[in-house]
């Protein structure tokens, strides 16, 4: 089953150090154009479709501002209930 | 989190893969953009939250750039004089027995200032936990030298790269420590690329869990890195460390008291 992921960034807390791009192996981060408030340009996500789920952005993130979710439809949860009953 | 970027109607359902450690507080760091120290921090509140120790754990602040360490961690703080991390926390551990006890100390603080207090505090085999970050700069006074600056490397008070000669040869502190039998945990690692955070996330782990069961004194080394006082991109960072201070600061379990040797 292939799933589907959500990155999310703290864009305030981001410091655009850049280092969740240089390590994502998917190309699925890349730098805002707009500042926050600090005055960095954060990383954002740029191609979600493509977010494997490996961690490597939010282990690599200095600030802890990257947190990721799997998404898990109502027939990826109807899948899982019939192979725990089968 | 209040901020986070949304690009799609969600489905029924998400789970997450990844979250903030509660350890840490929700506070901004105040450390510059690609500083290890961050990384060193996210680990230490993953370990606390892993193992269940958040809630009886003391972090003890020394002076460096983690300054304000007790900002960050969801956890009780102390703030100890320069280079006292260890000596501060013994007397807290020795108080209160179950309370687990880390300090989070700079290479200008364990090394400098503080040598003697940390190990005197291996030599005792104190139940404490020792984080040690060294970034072979003293970062939060910009930038000079300090015990463990590589031979040639250029900072403030060096200019002309460290010679050997006037300045000595940099300190290890793993290798000084790693003779002394009250040690049972003893680890250098980097935090470079996703691999080698992993392994120093199982190290910070380690040693908790050696306090937590009563082996004795434990220390892990971080080689971190400074990019503002090296003058160099937090990726070009990443790369100077393993192209040179790991050649000096060679990355090894020294001493594991769950492991027969």
């Amino acid at each position: 089953m292939k799933h589907s992921y959500r990155v999310a960034i703290n864009a305030e807390h981001c410091k655009a150090c850049g280092l969740c791009i240089e390590f994502c192996p998917q190309d699925v981060l890349g730098f805002a154009s707009t500042r926050n408030d600090a005055g960095f340009y954060p990383a954002e996500v740029q191609d979600q479709a493509n977010c494997i789920g490996c961690l490597r952005c939010a282990m690599m993130c200095p600030d802890a501002c990257i947190e990721i979710w799997r998404l898990v439809s109502a027939d990826d949860r109807v899948a899982a209930a019939e192979s725990v009953t089968r | 989190m209040a901020q986070t970027t949304q690009t799609e109607a969600l489905p029924s359902h998400e789970e997450a893969v990844y979250r903030r450690p509660a350890a840490l507080t929700e506070t901004q760091m105040r450390y510059c953009p690609g500083c290890t120290h961050g990384t060193a921090h996210r680990l230490i509140a993953e370990v606390l939250d892993e193992l269940e120790l958040t809630d009886r754990t003391v972090a003890i602040a020394t002076v460096g750039c983690s300054v304000y360490a007790y900002e960050y961690f969801n956890t009780d703080s102390v703030q100890a004089a320069h280079g006292r991390g260890p000596a501060v926390a013994t007397g807290i551990k020795r108080t209160s027995p179950d309370s687990i006890v880390f300090t989070y100390q700079g290479d200008g603080d364990l090394a400098a200032i503080g040598l003697s207090e940390v190990i005197h505090s291996a030599q005792r085999g104190e139940c404490i936990t020792v984080l040690f970050l060294n970034n072979a700069v003293f970062g939060m006074t910009r930038g000079q030298m300090a015990p463990t600056t590589l031979v040639g490397q250029r900072t403030t008070t060096t200019p002309q790269g460290r010679d050997p000669k006037l300045e000595g040869t940099p300190m290890m502190i793993c290798e000084m420590l790693s003779g002394i039998p009250g040690v049972a945990y003893l680890a250098r690692e980097t935090m470079i690329d996703p691999k080698t955070v992993a392994d120093a996330r199982r190290s910070i782990k380690k040693a908790f869990q050696a306090q937590a069961d009563g082996a004795g004194f434990s220390l892990v080394e971080l080689v971190s890195s400074c990019p503002a006082w090296w003058h160099k991109s937090p990726l070009e960072s990443l790369h100077w460390i393993r192209d040179e201070m790991l050649t000096q600061y060679p990355l090894k379990v020294f001493v594991d008291y769950k492991r027969q040797d």
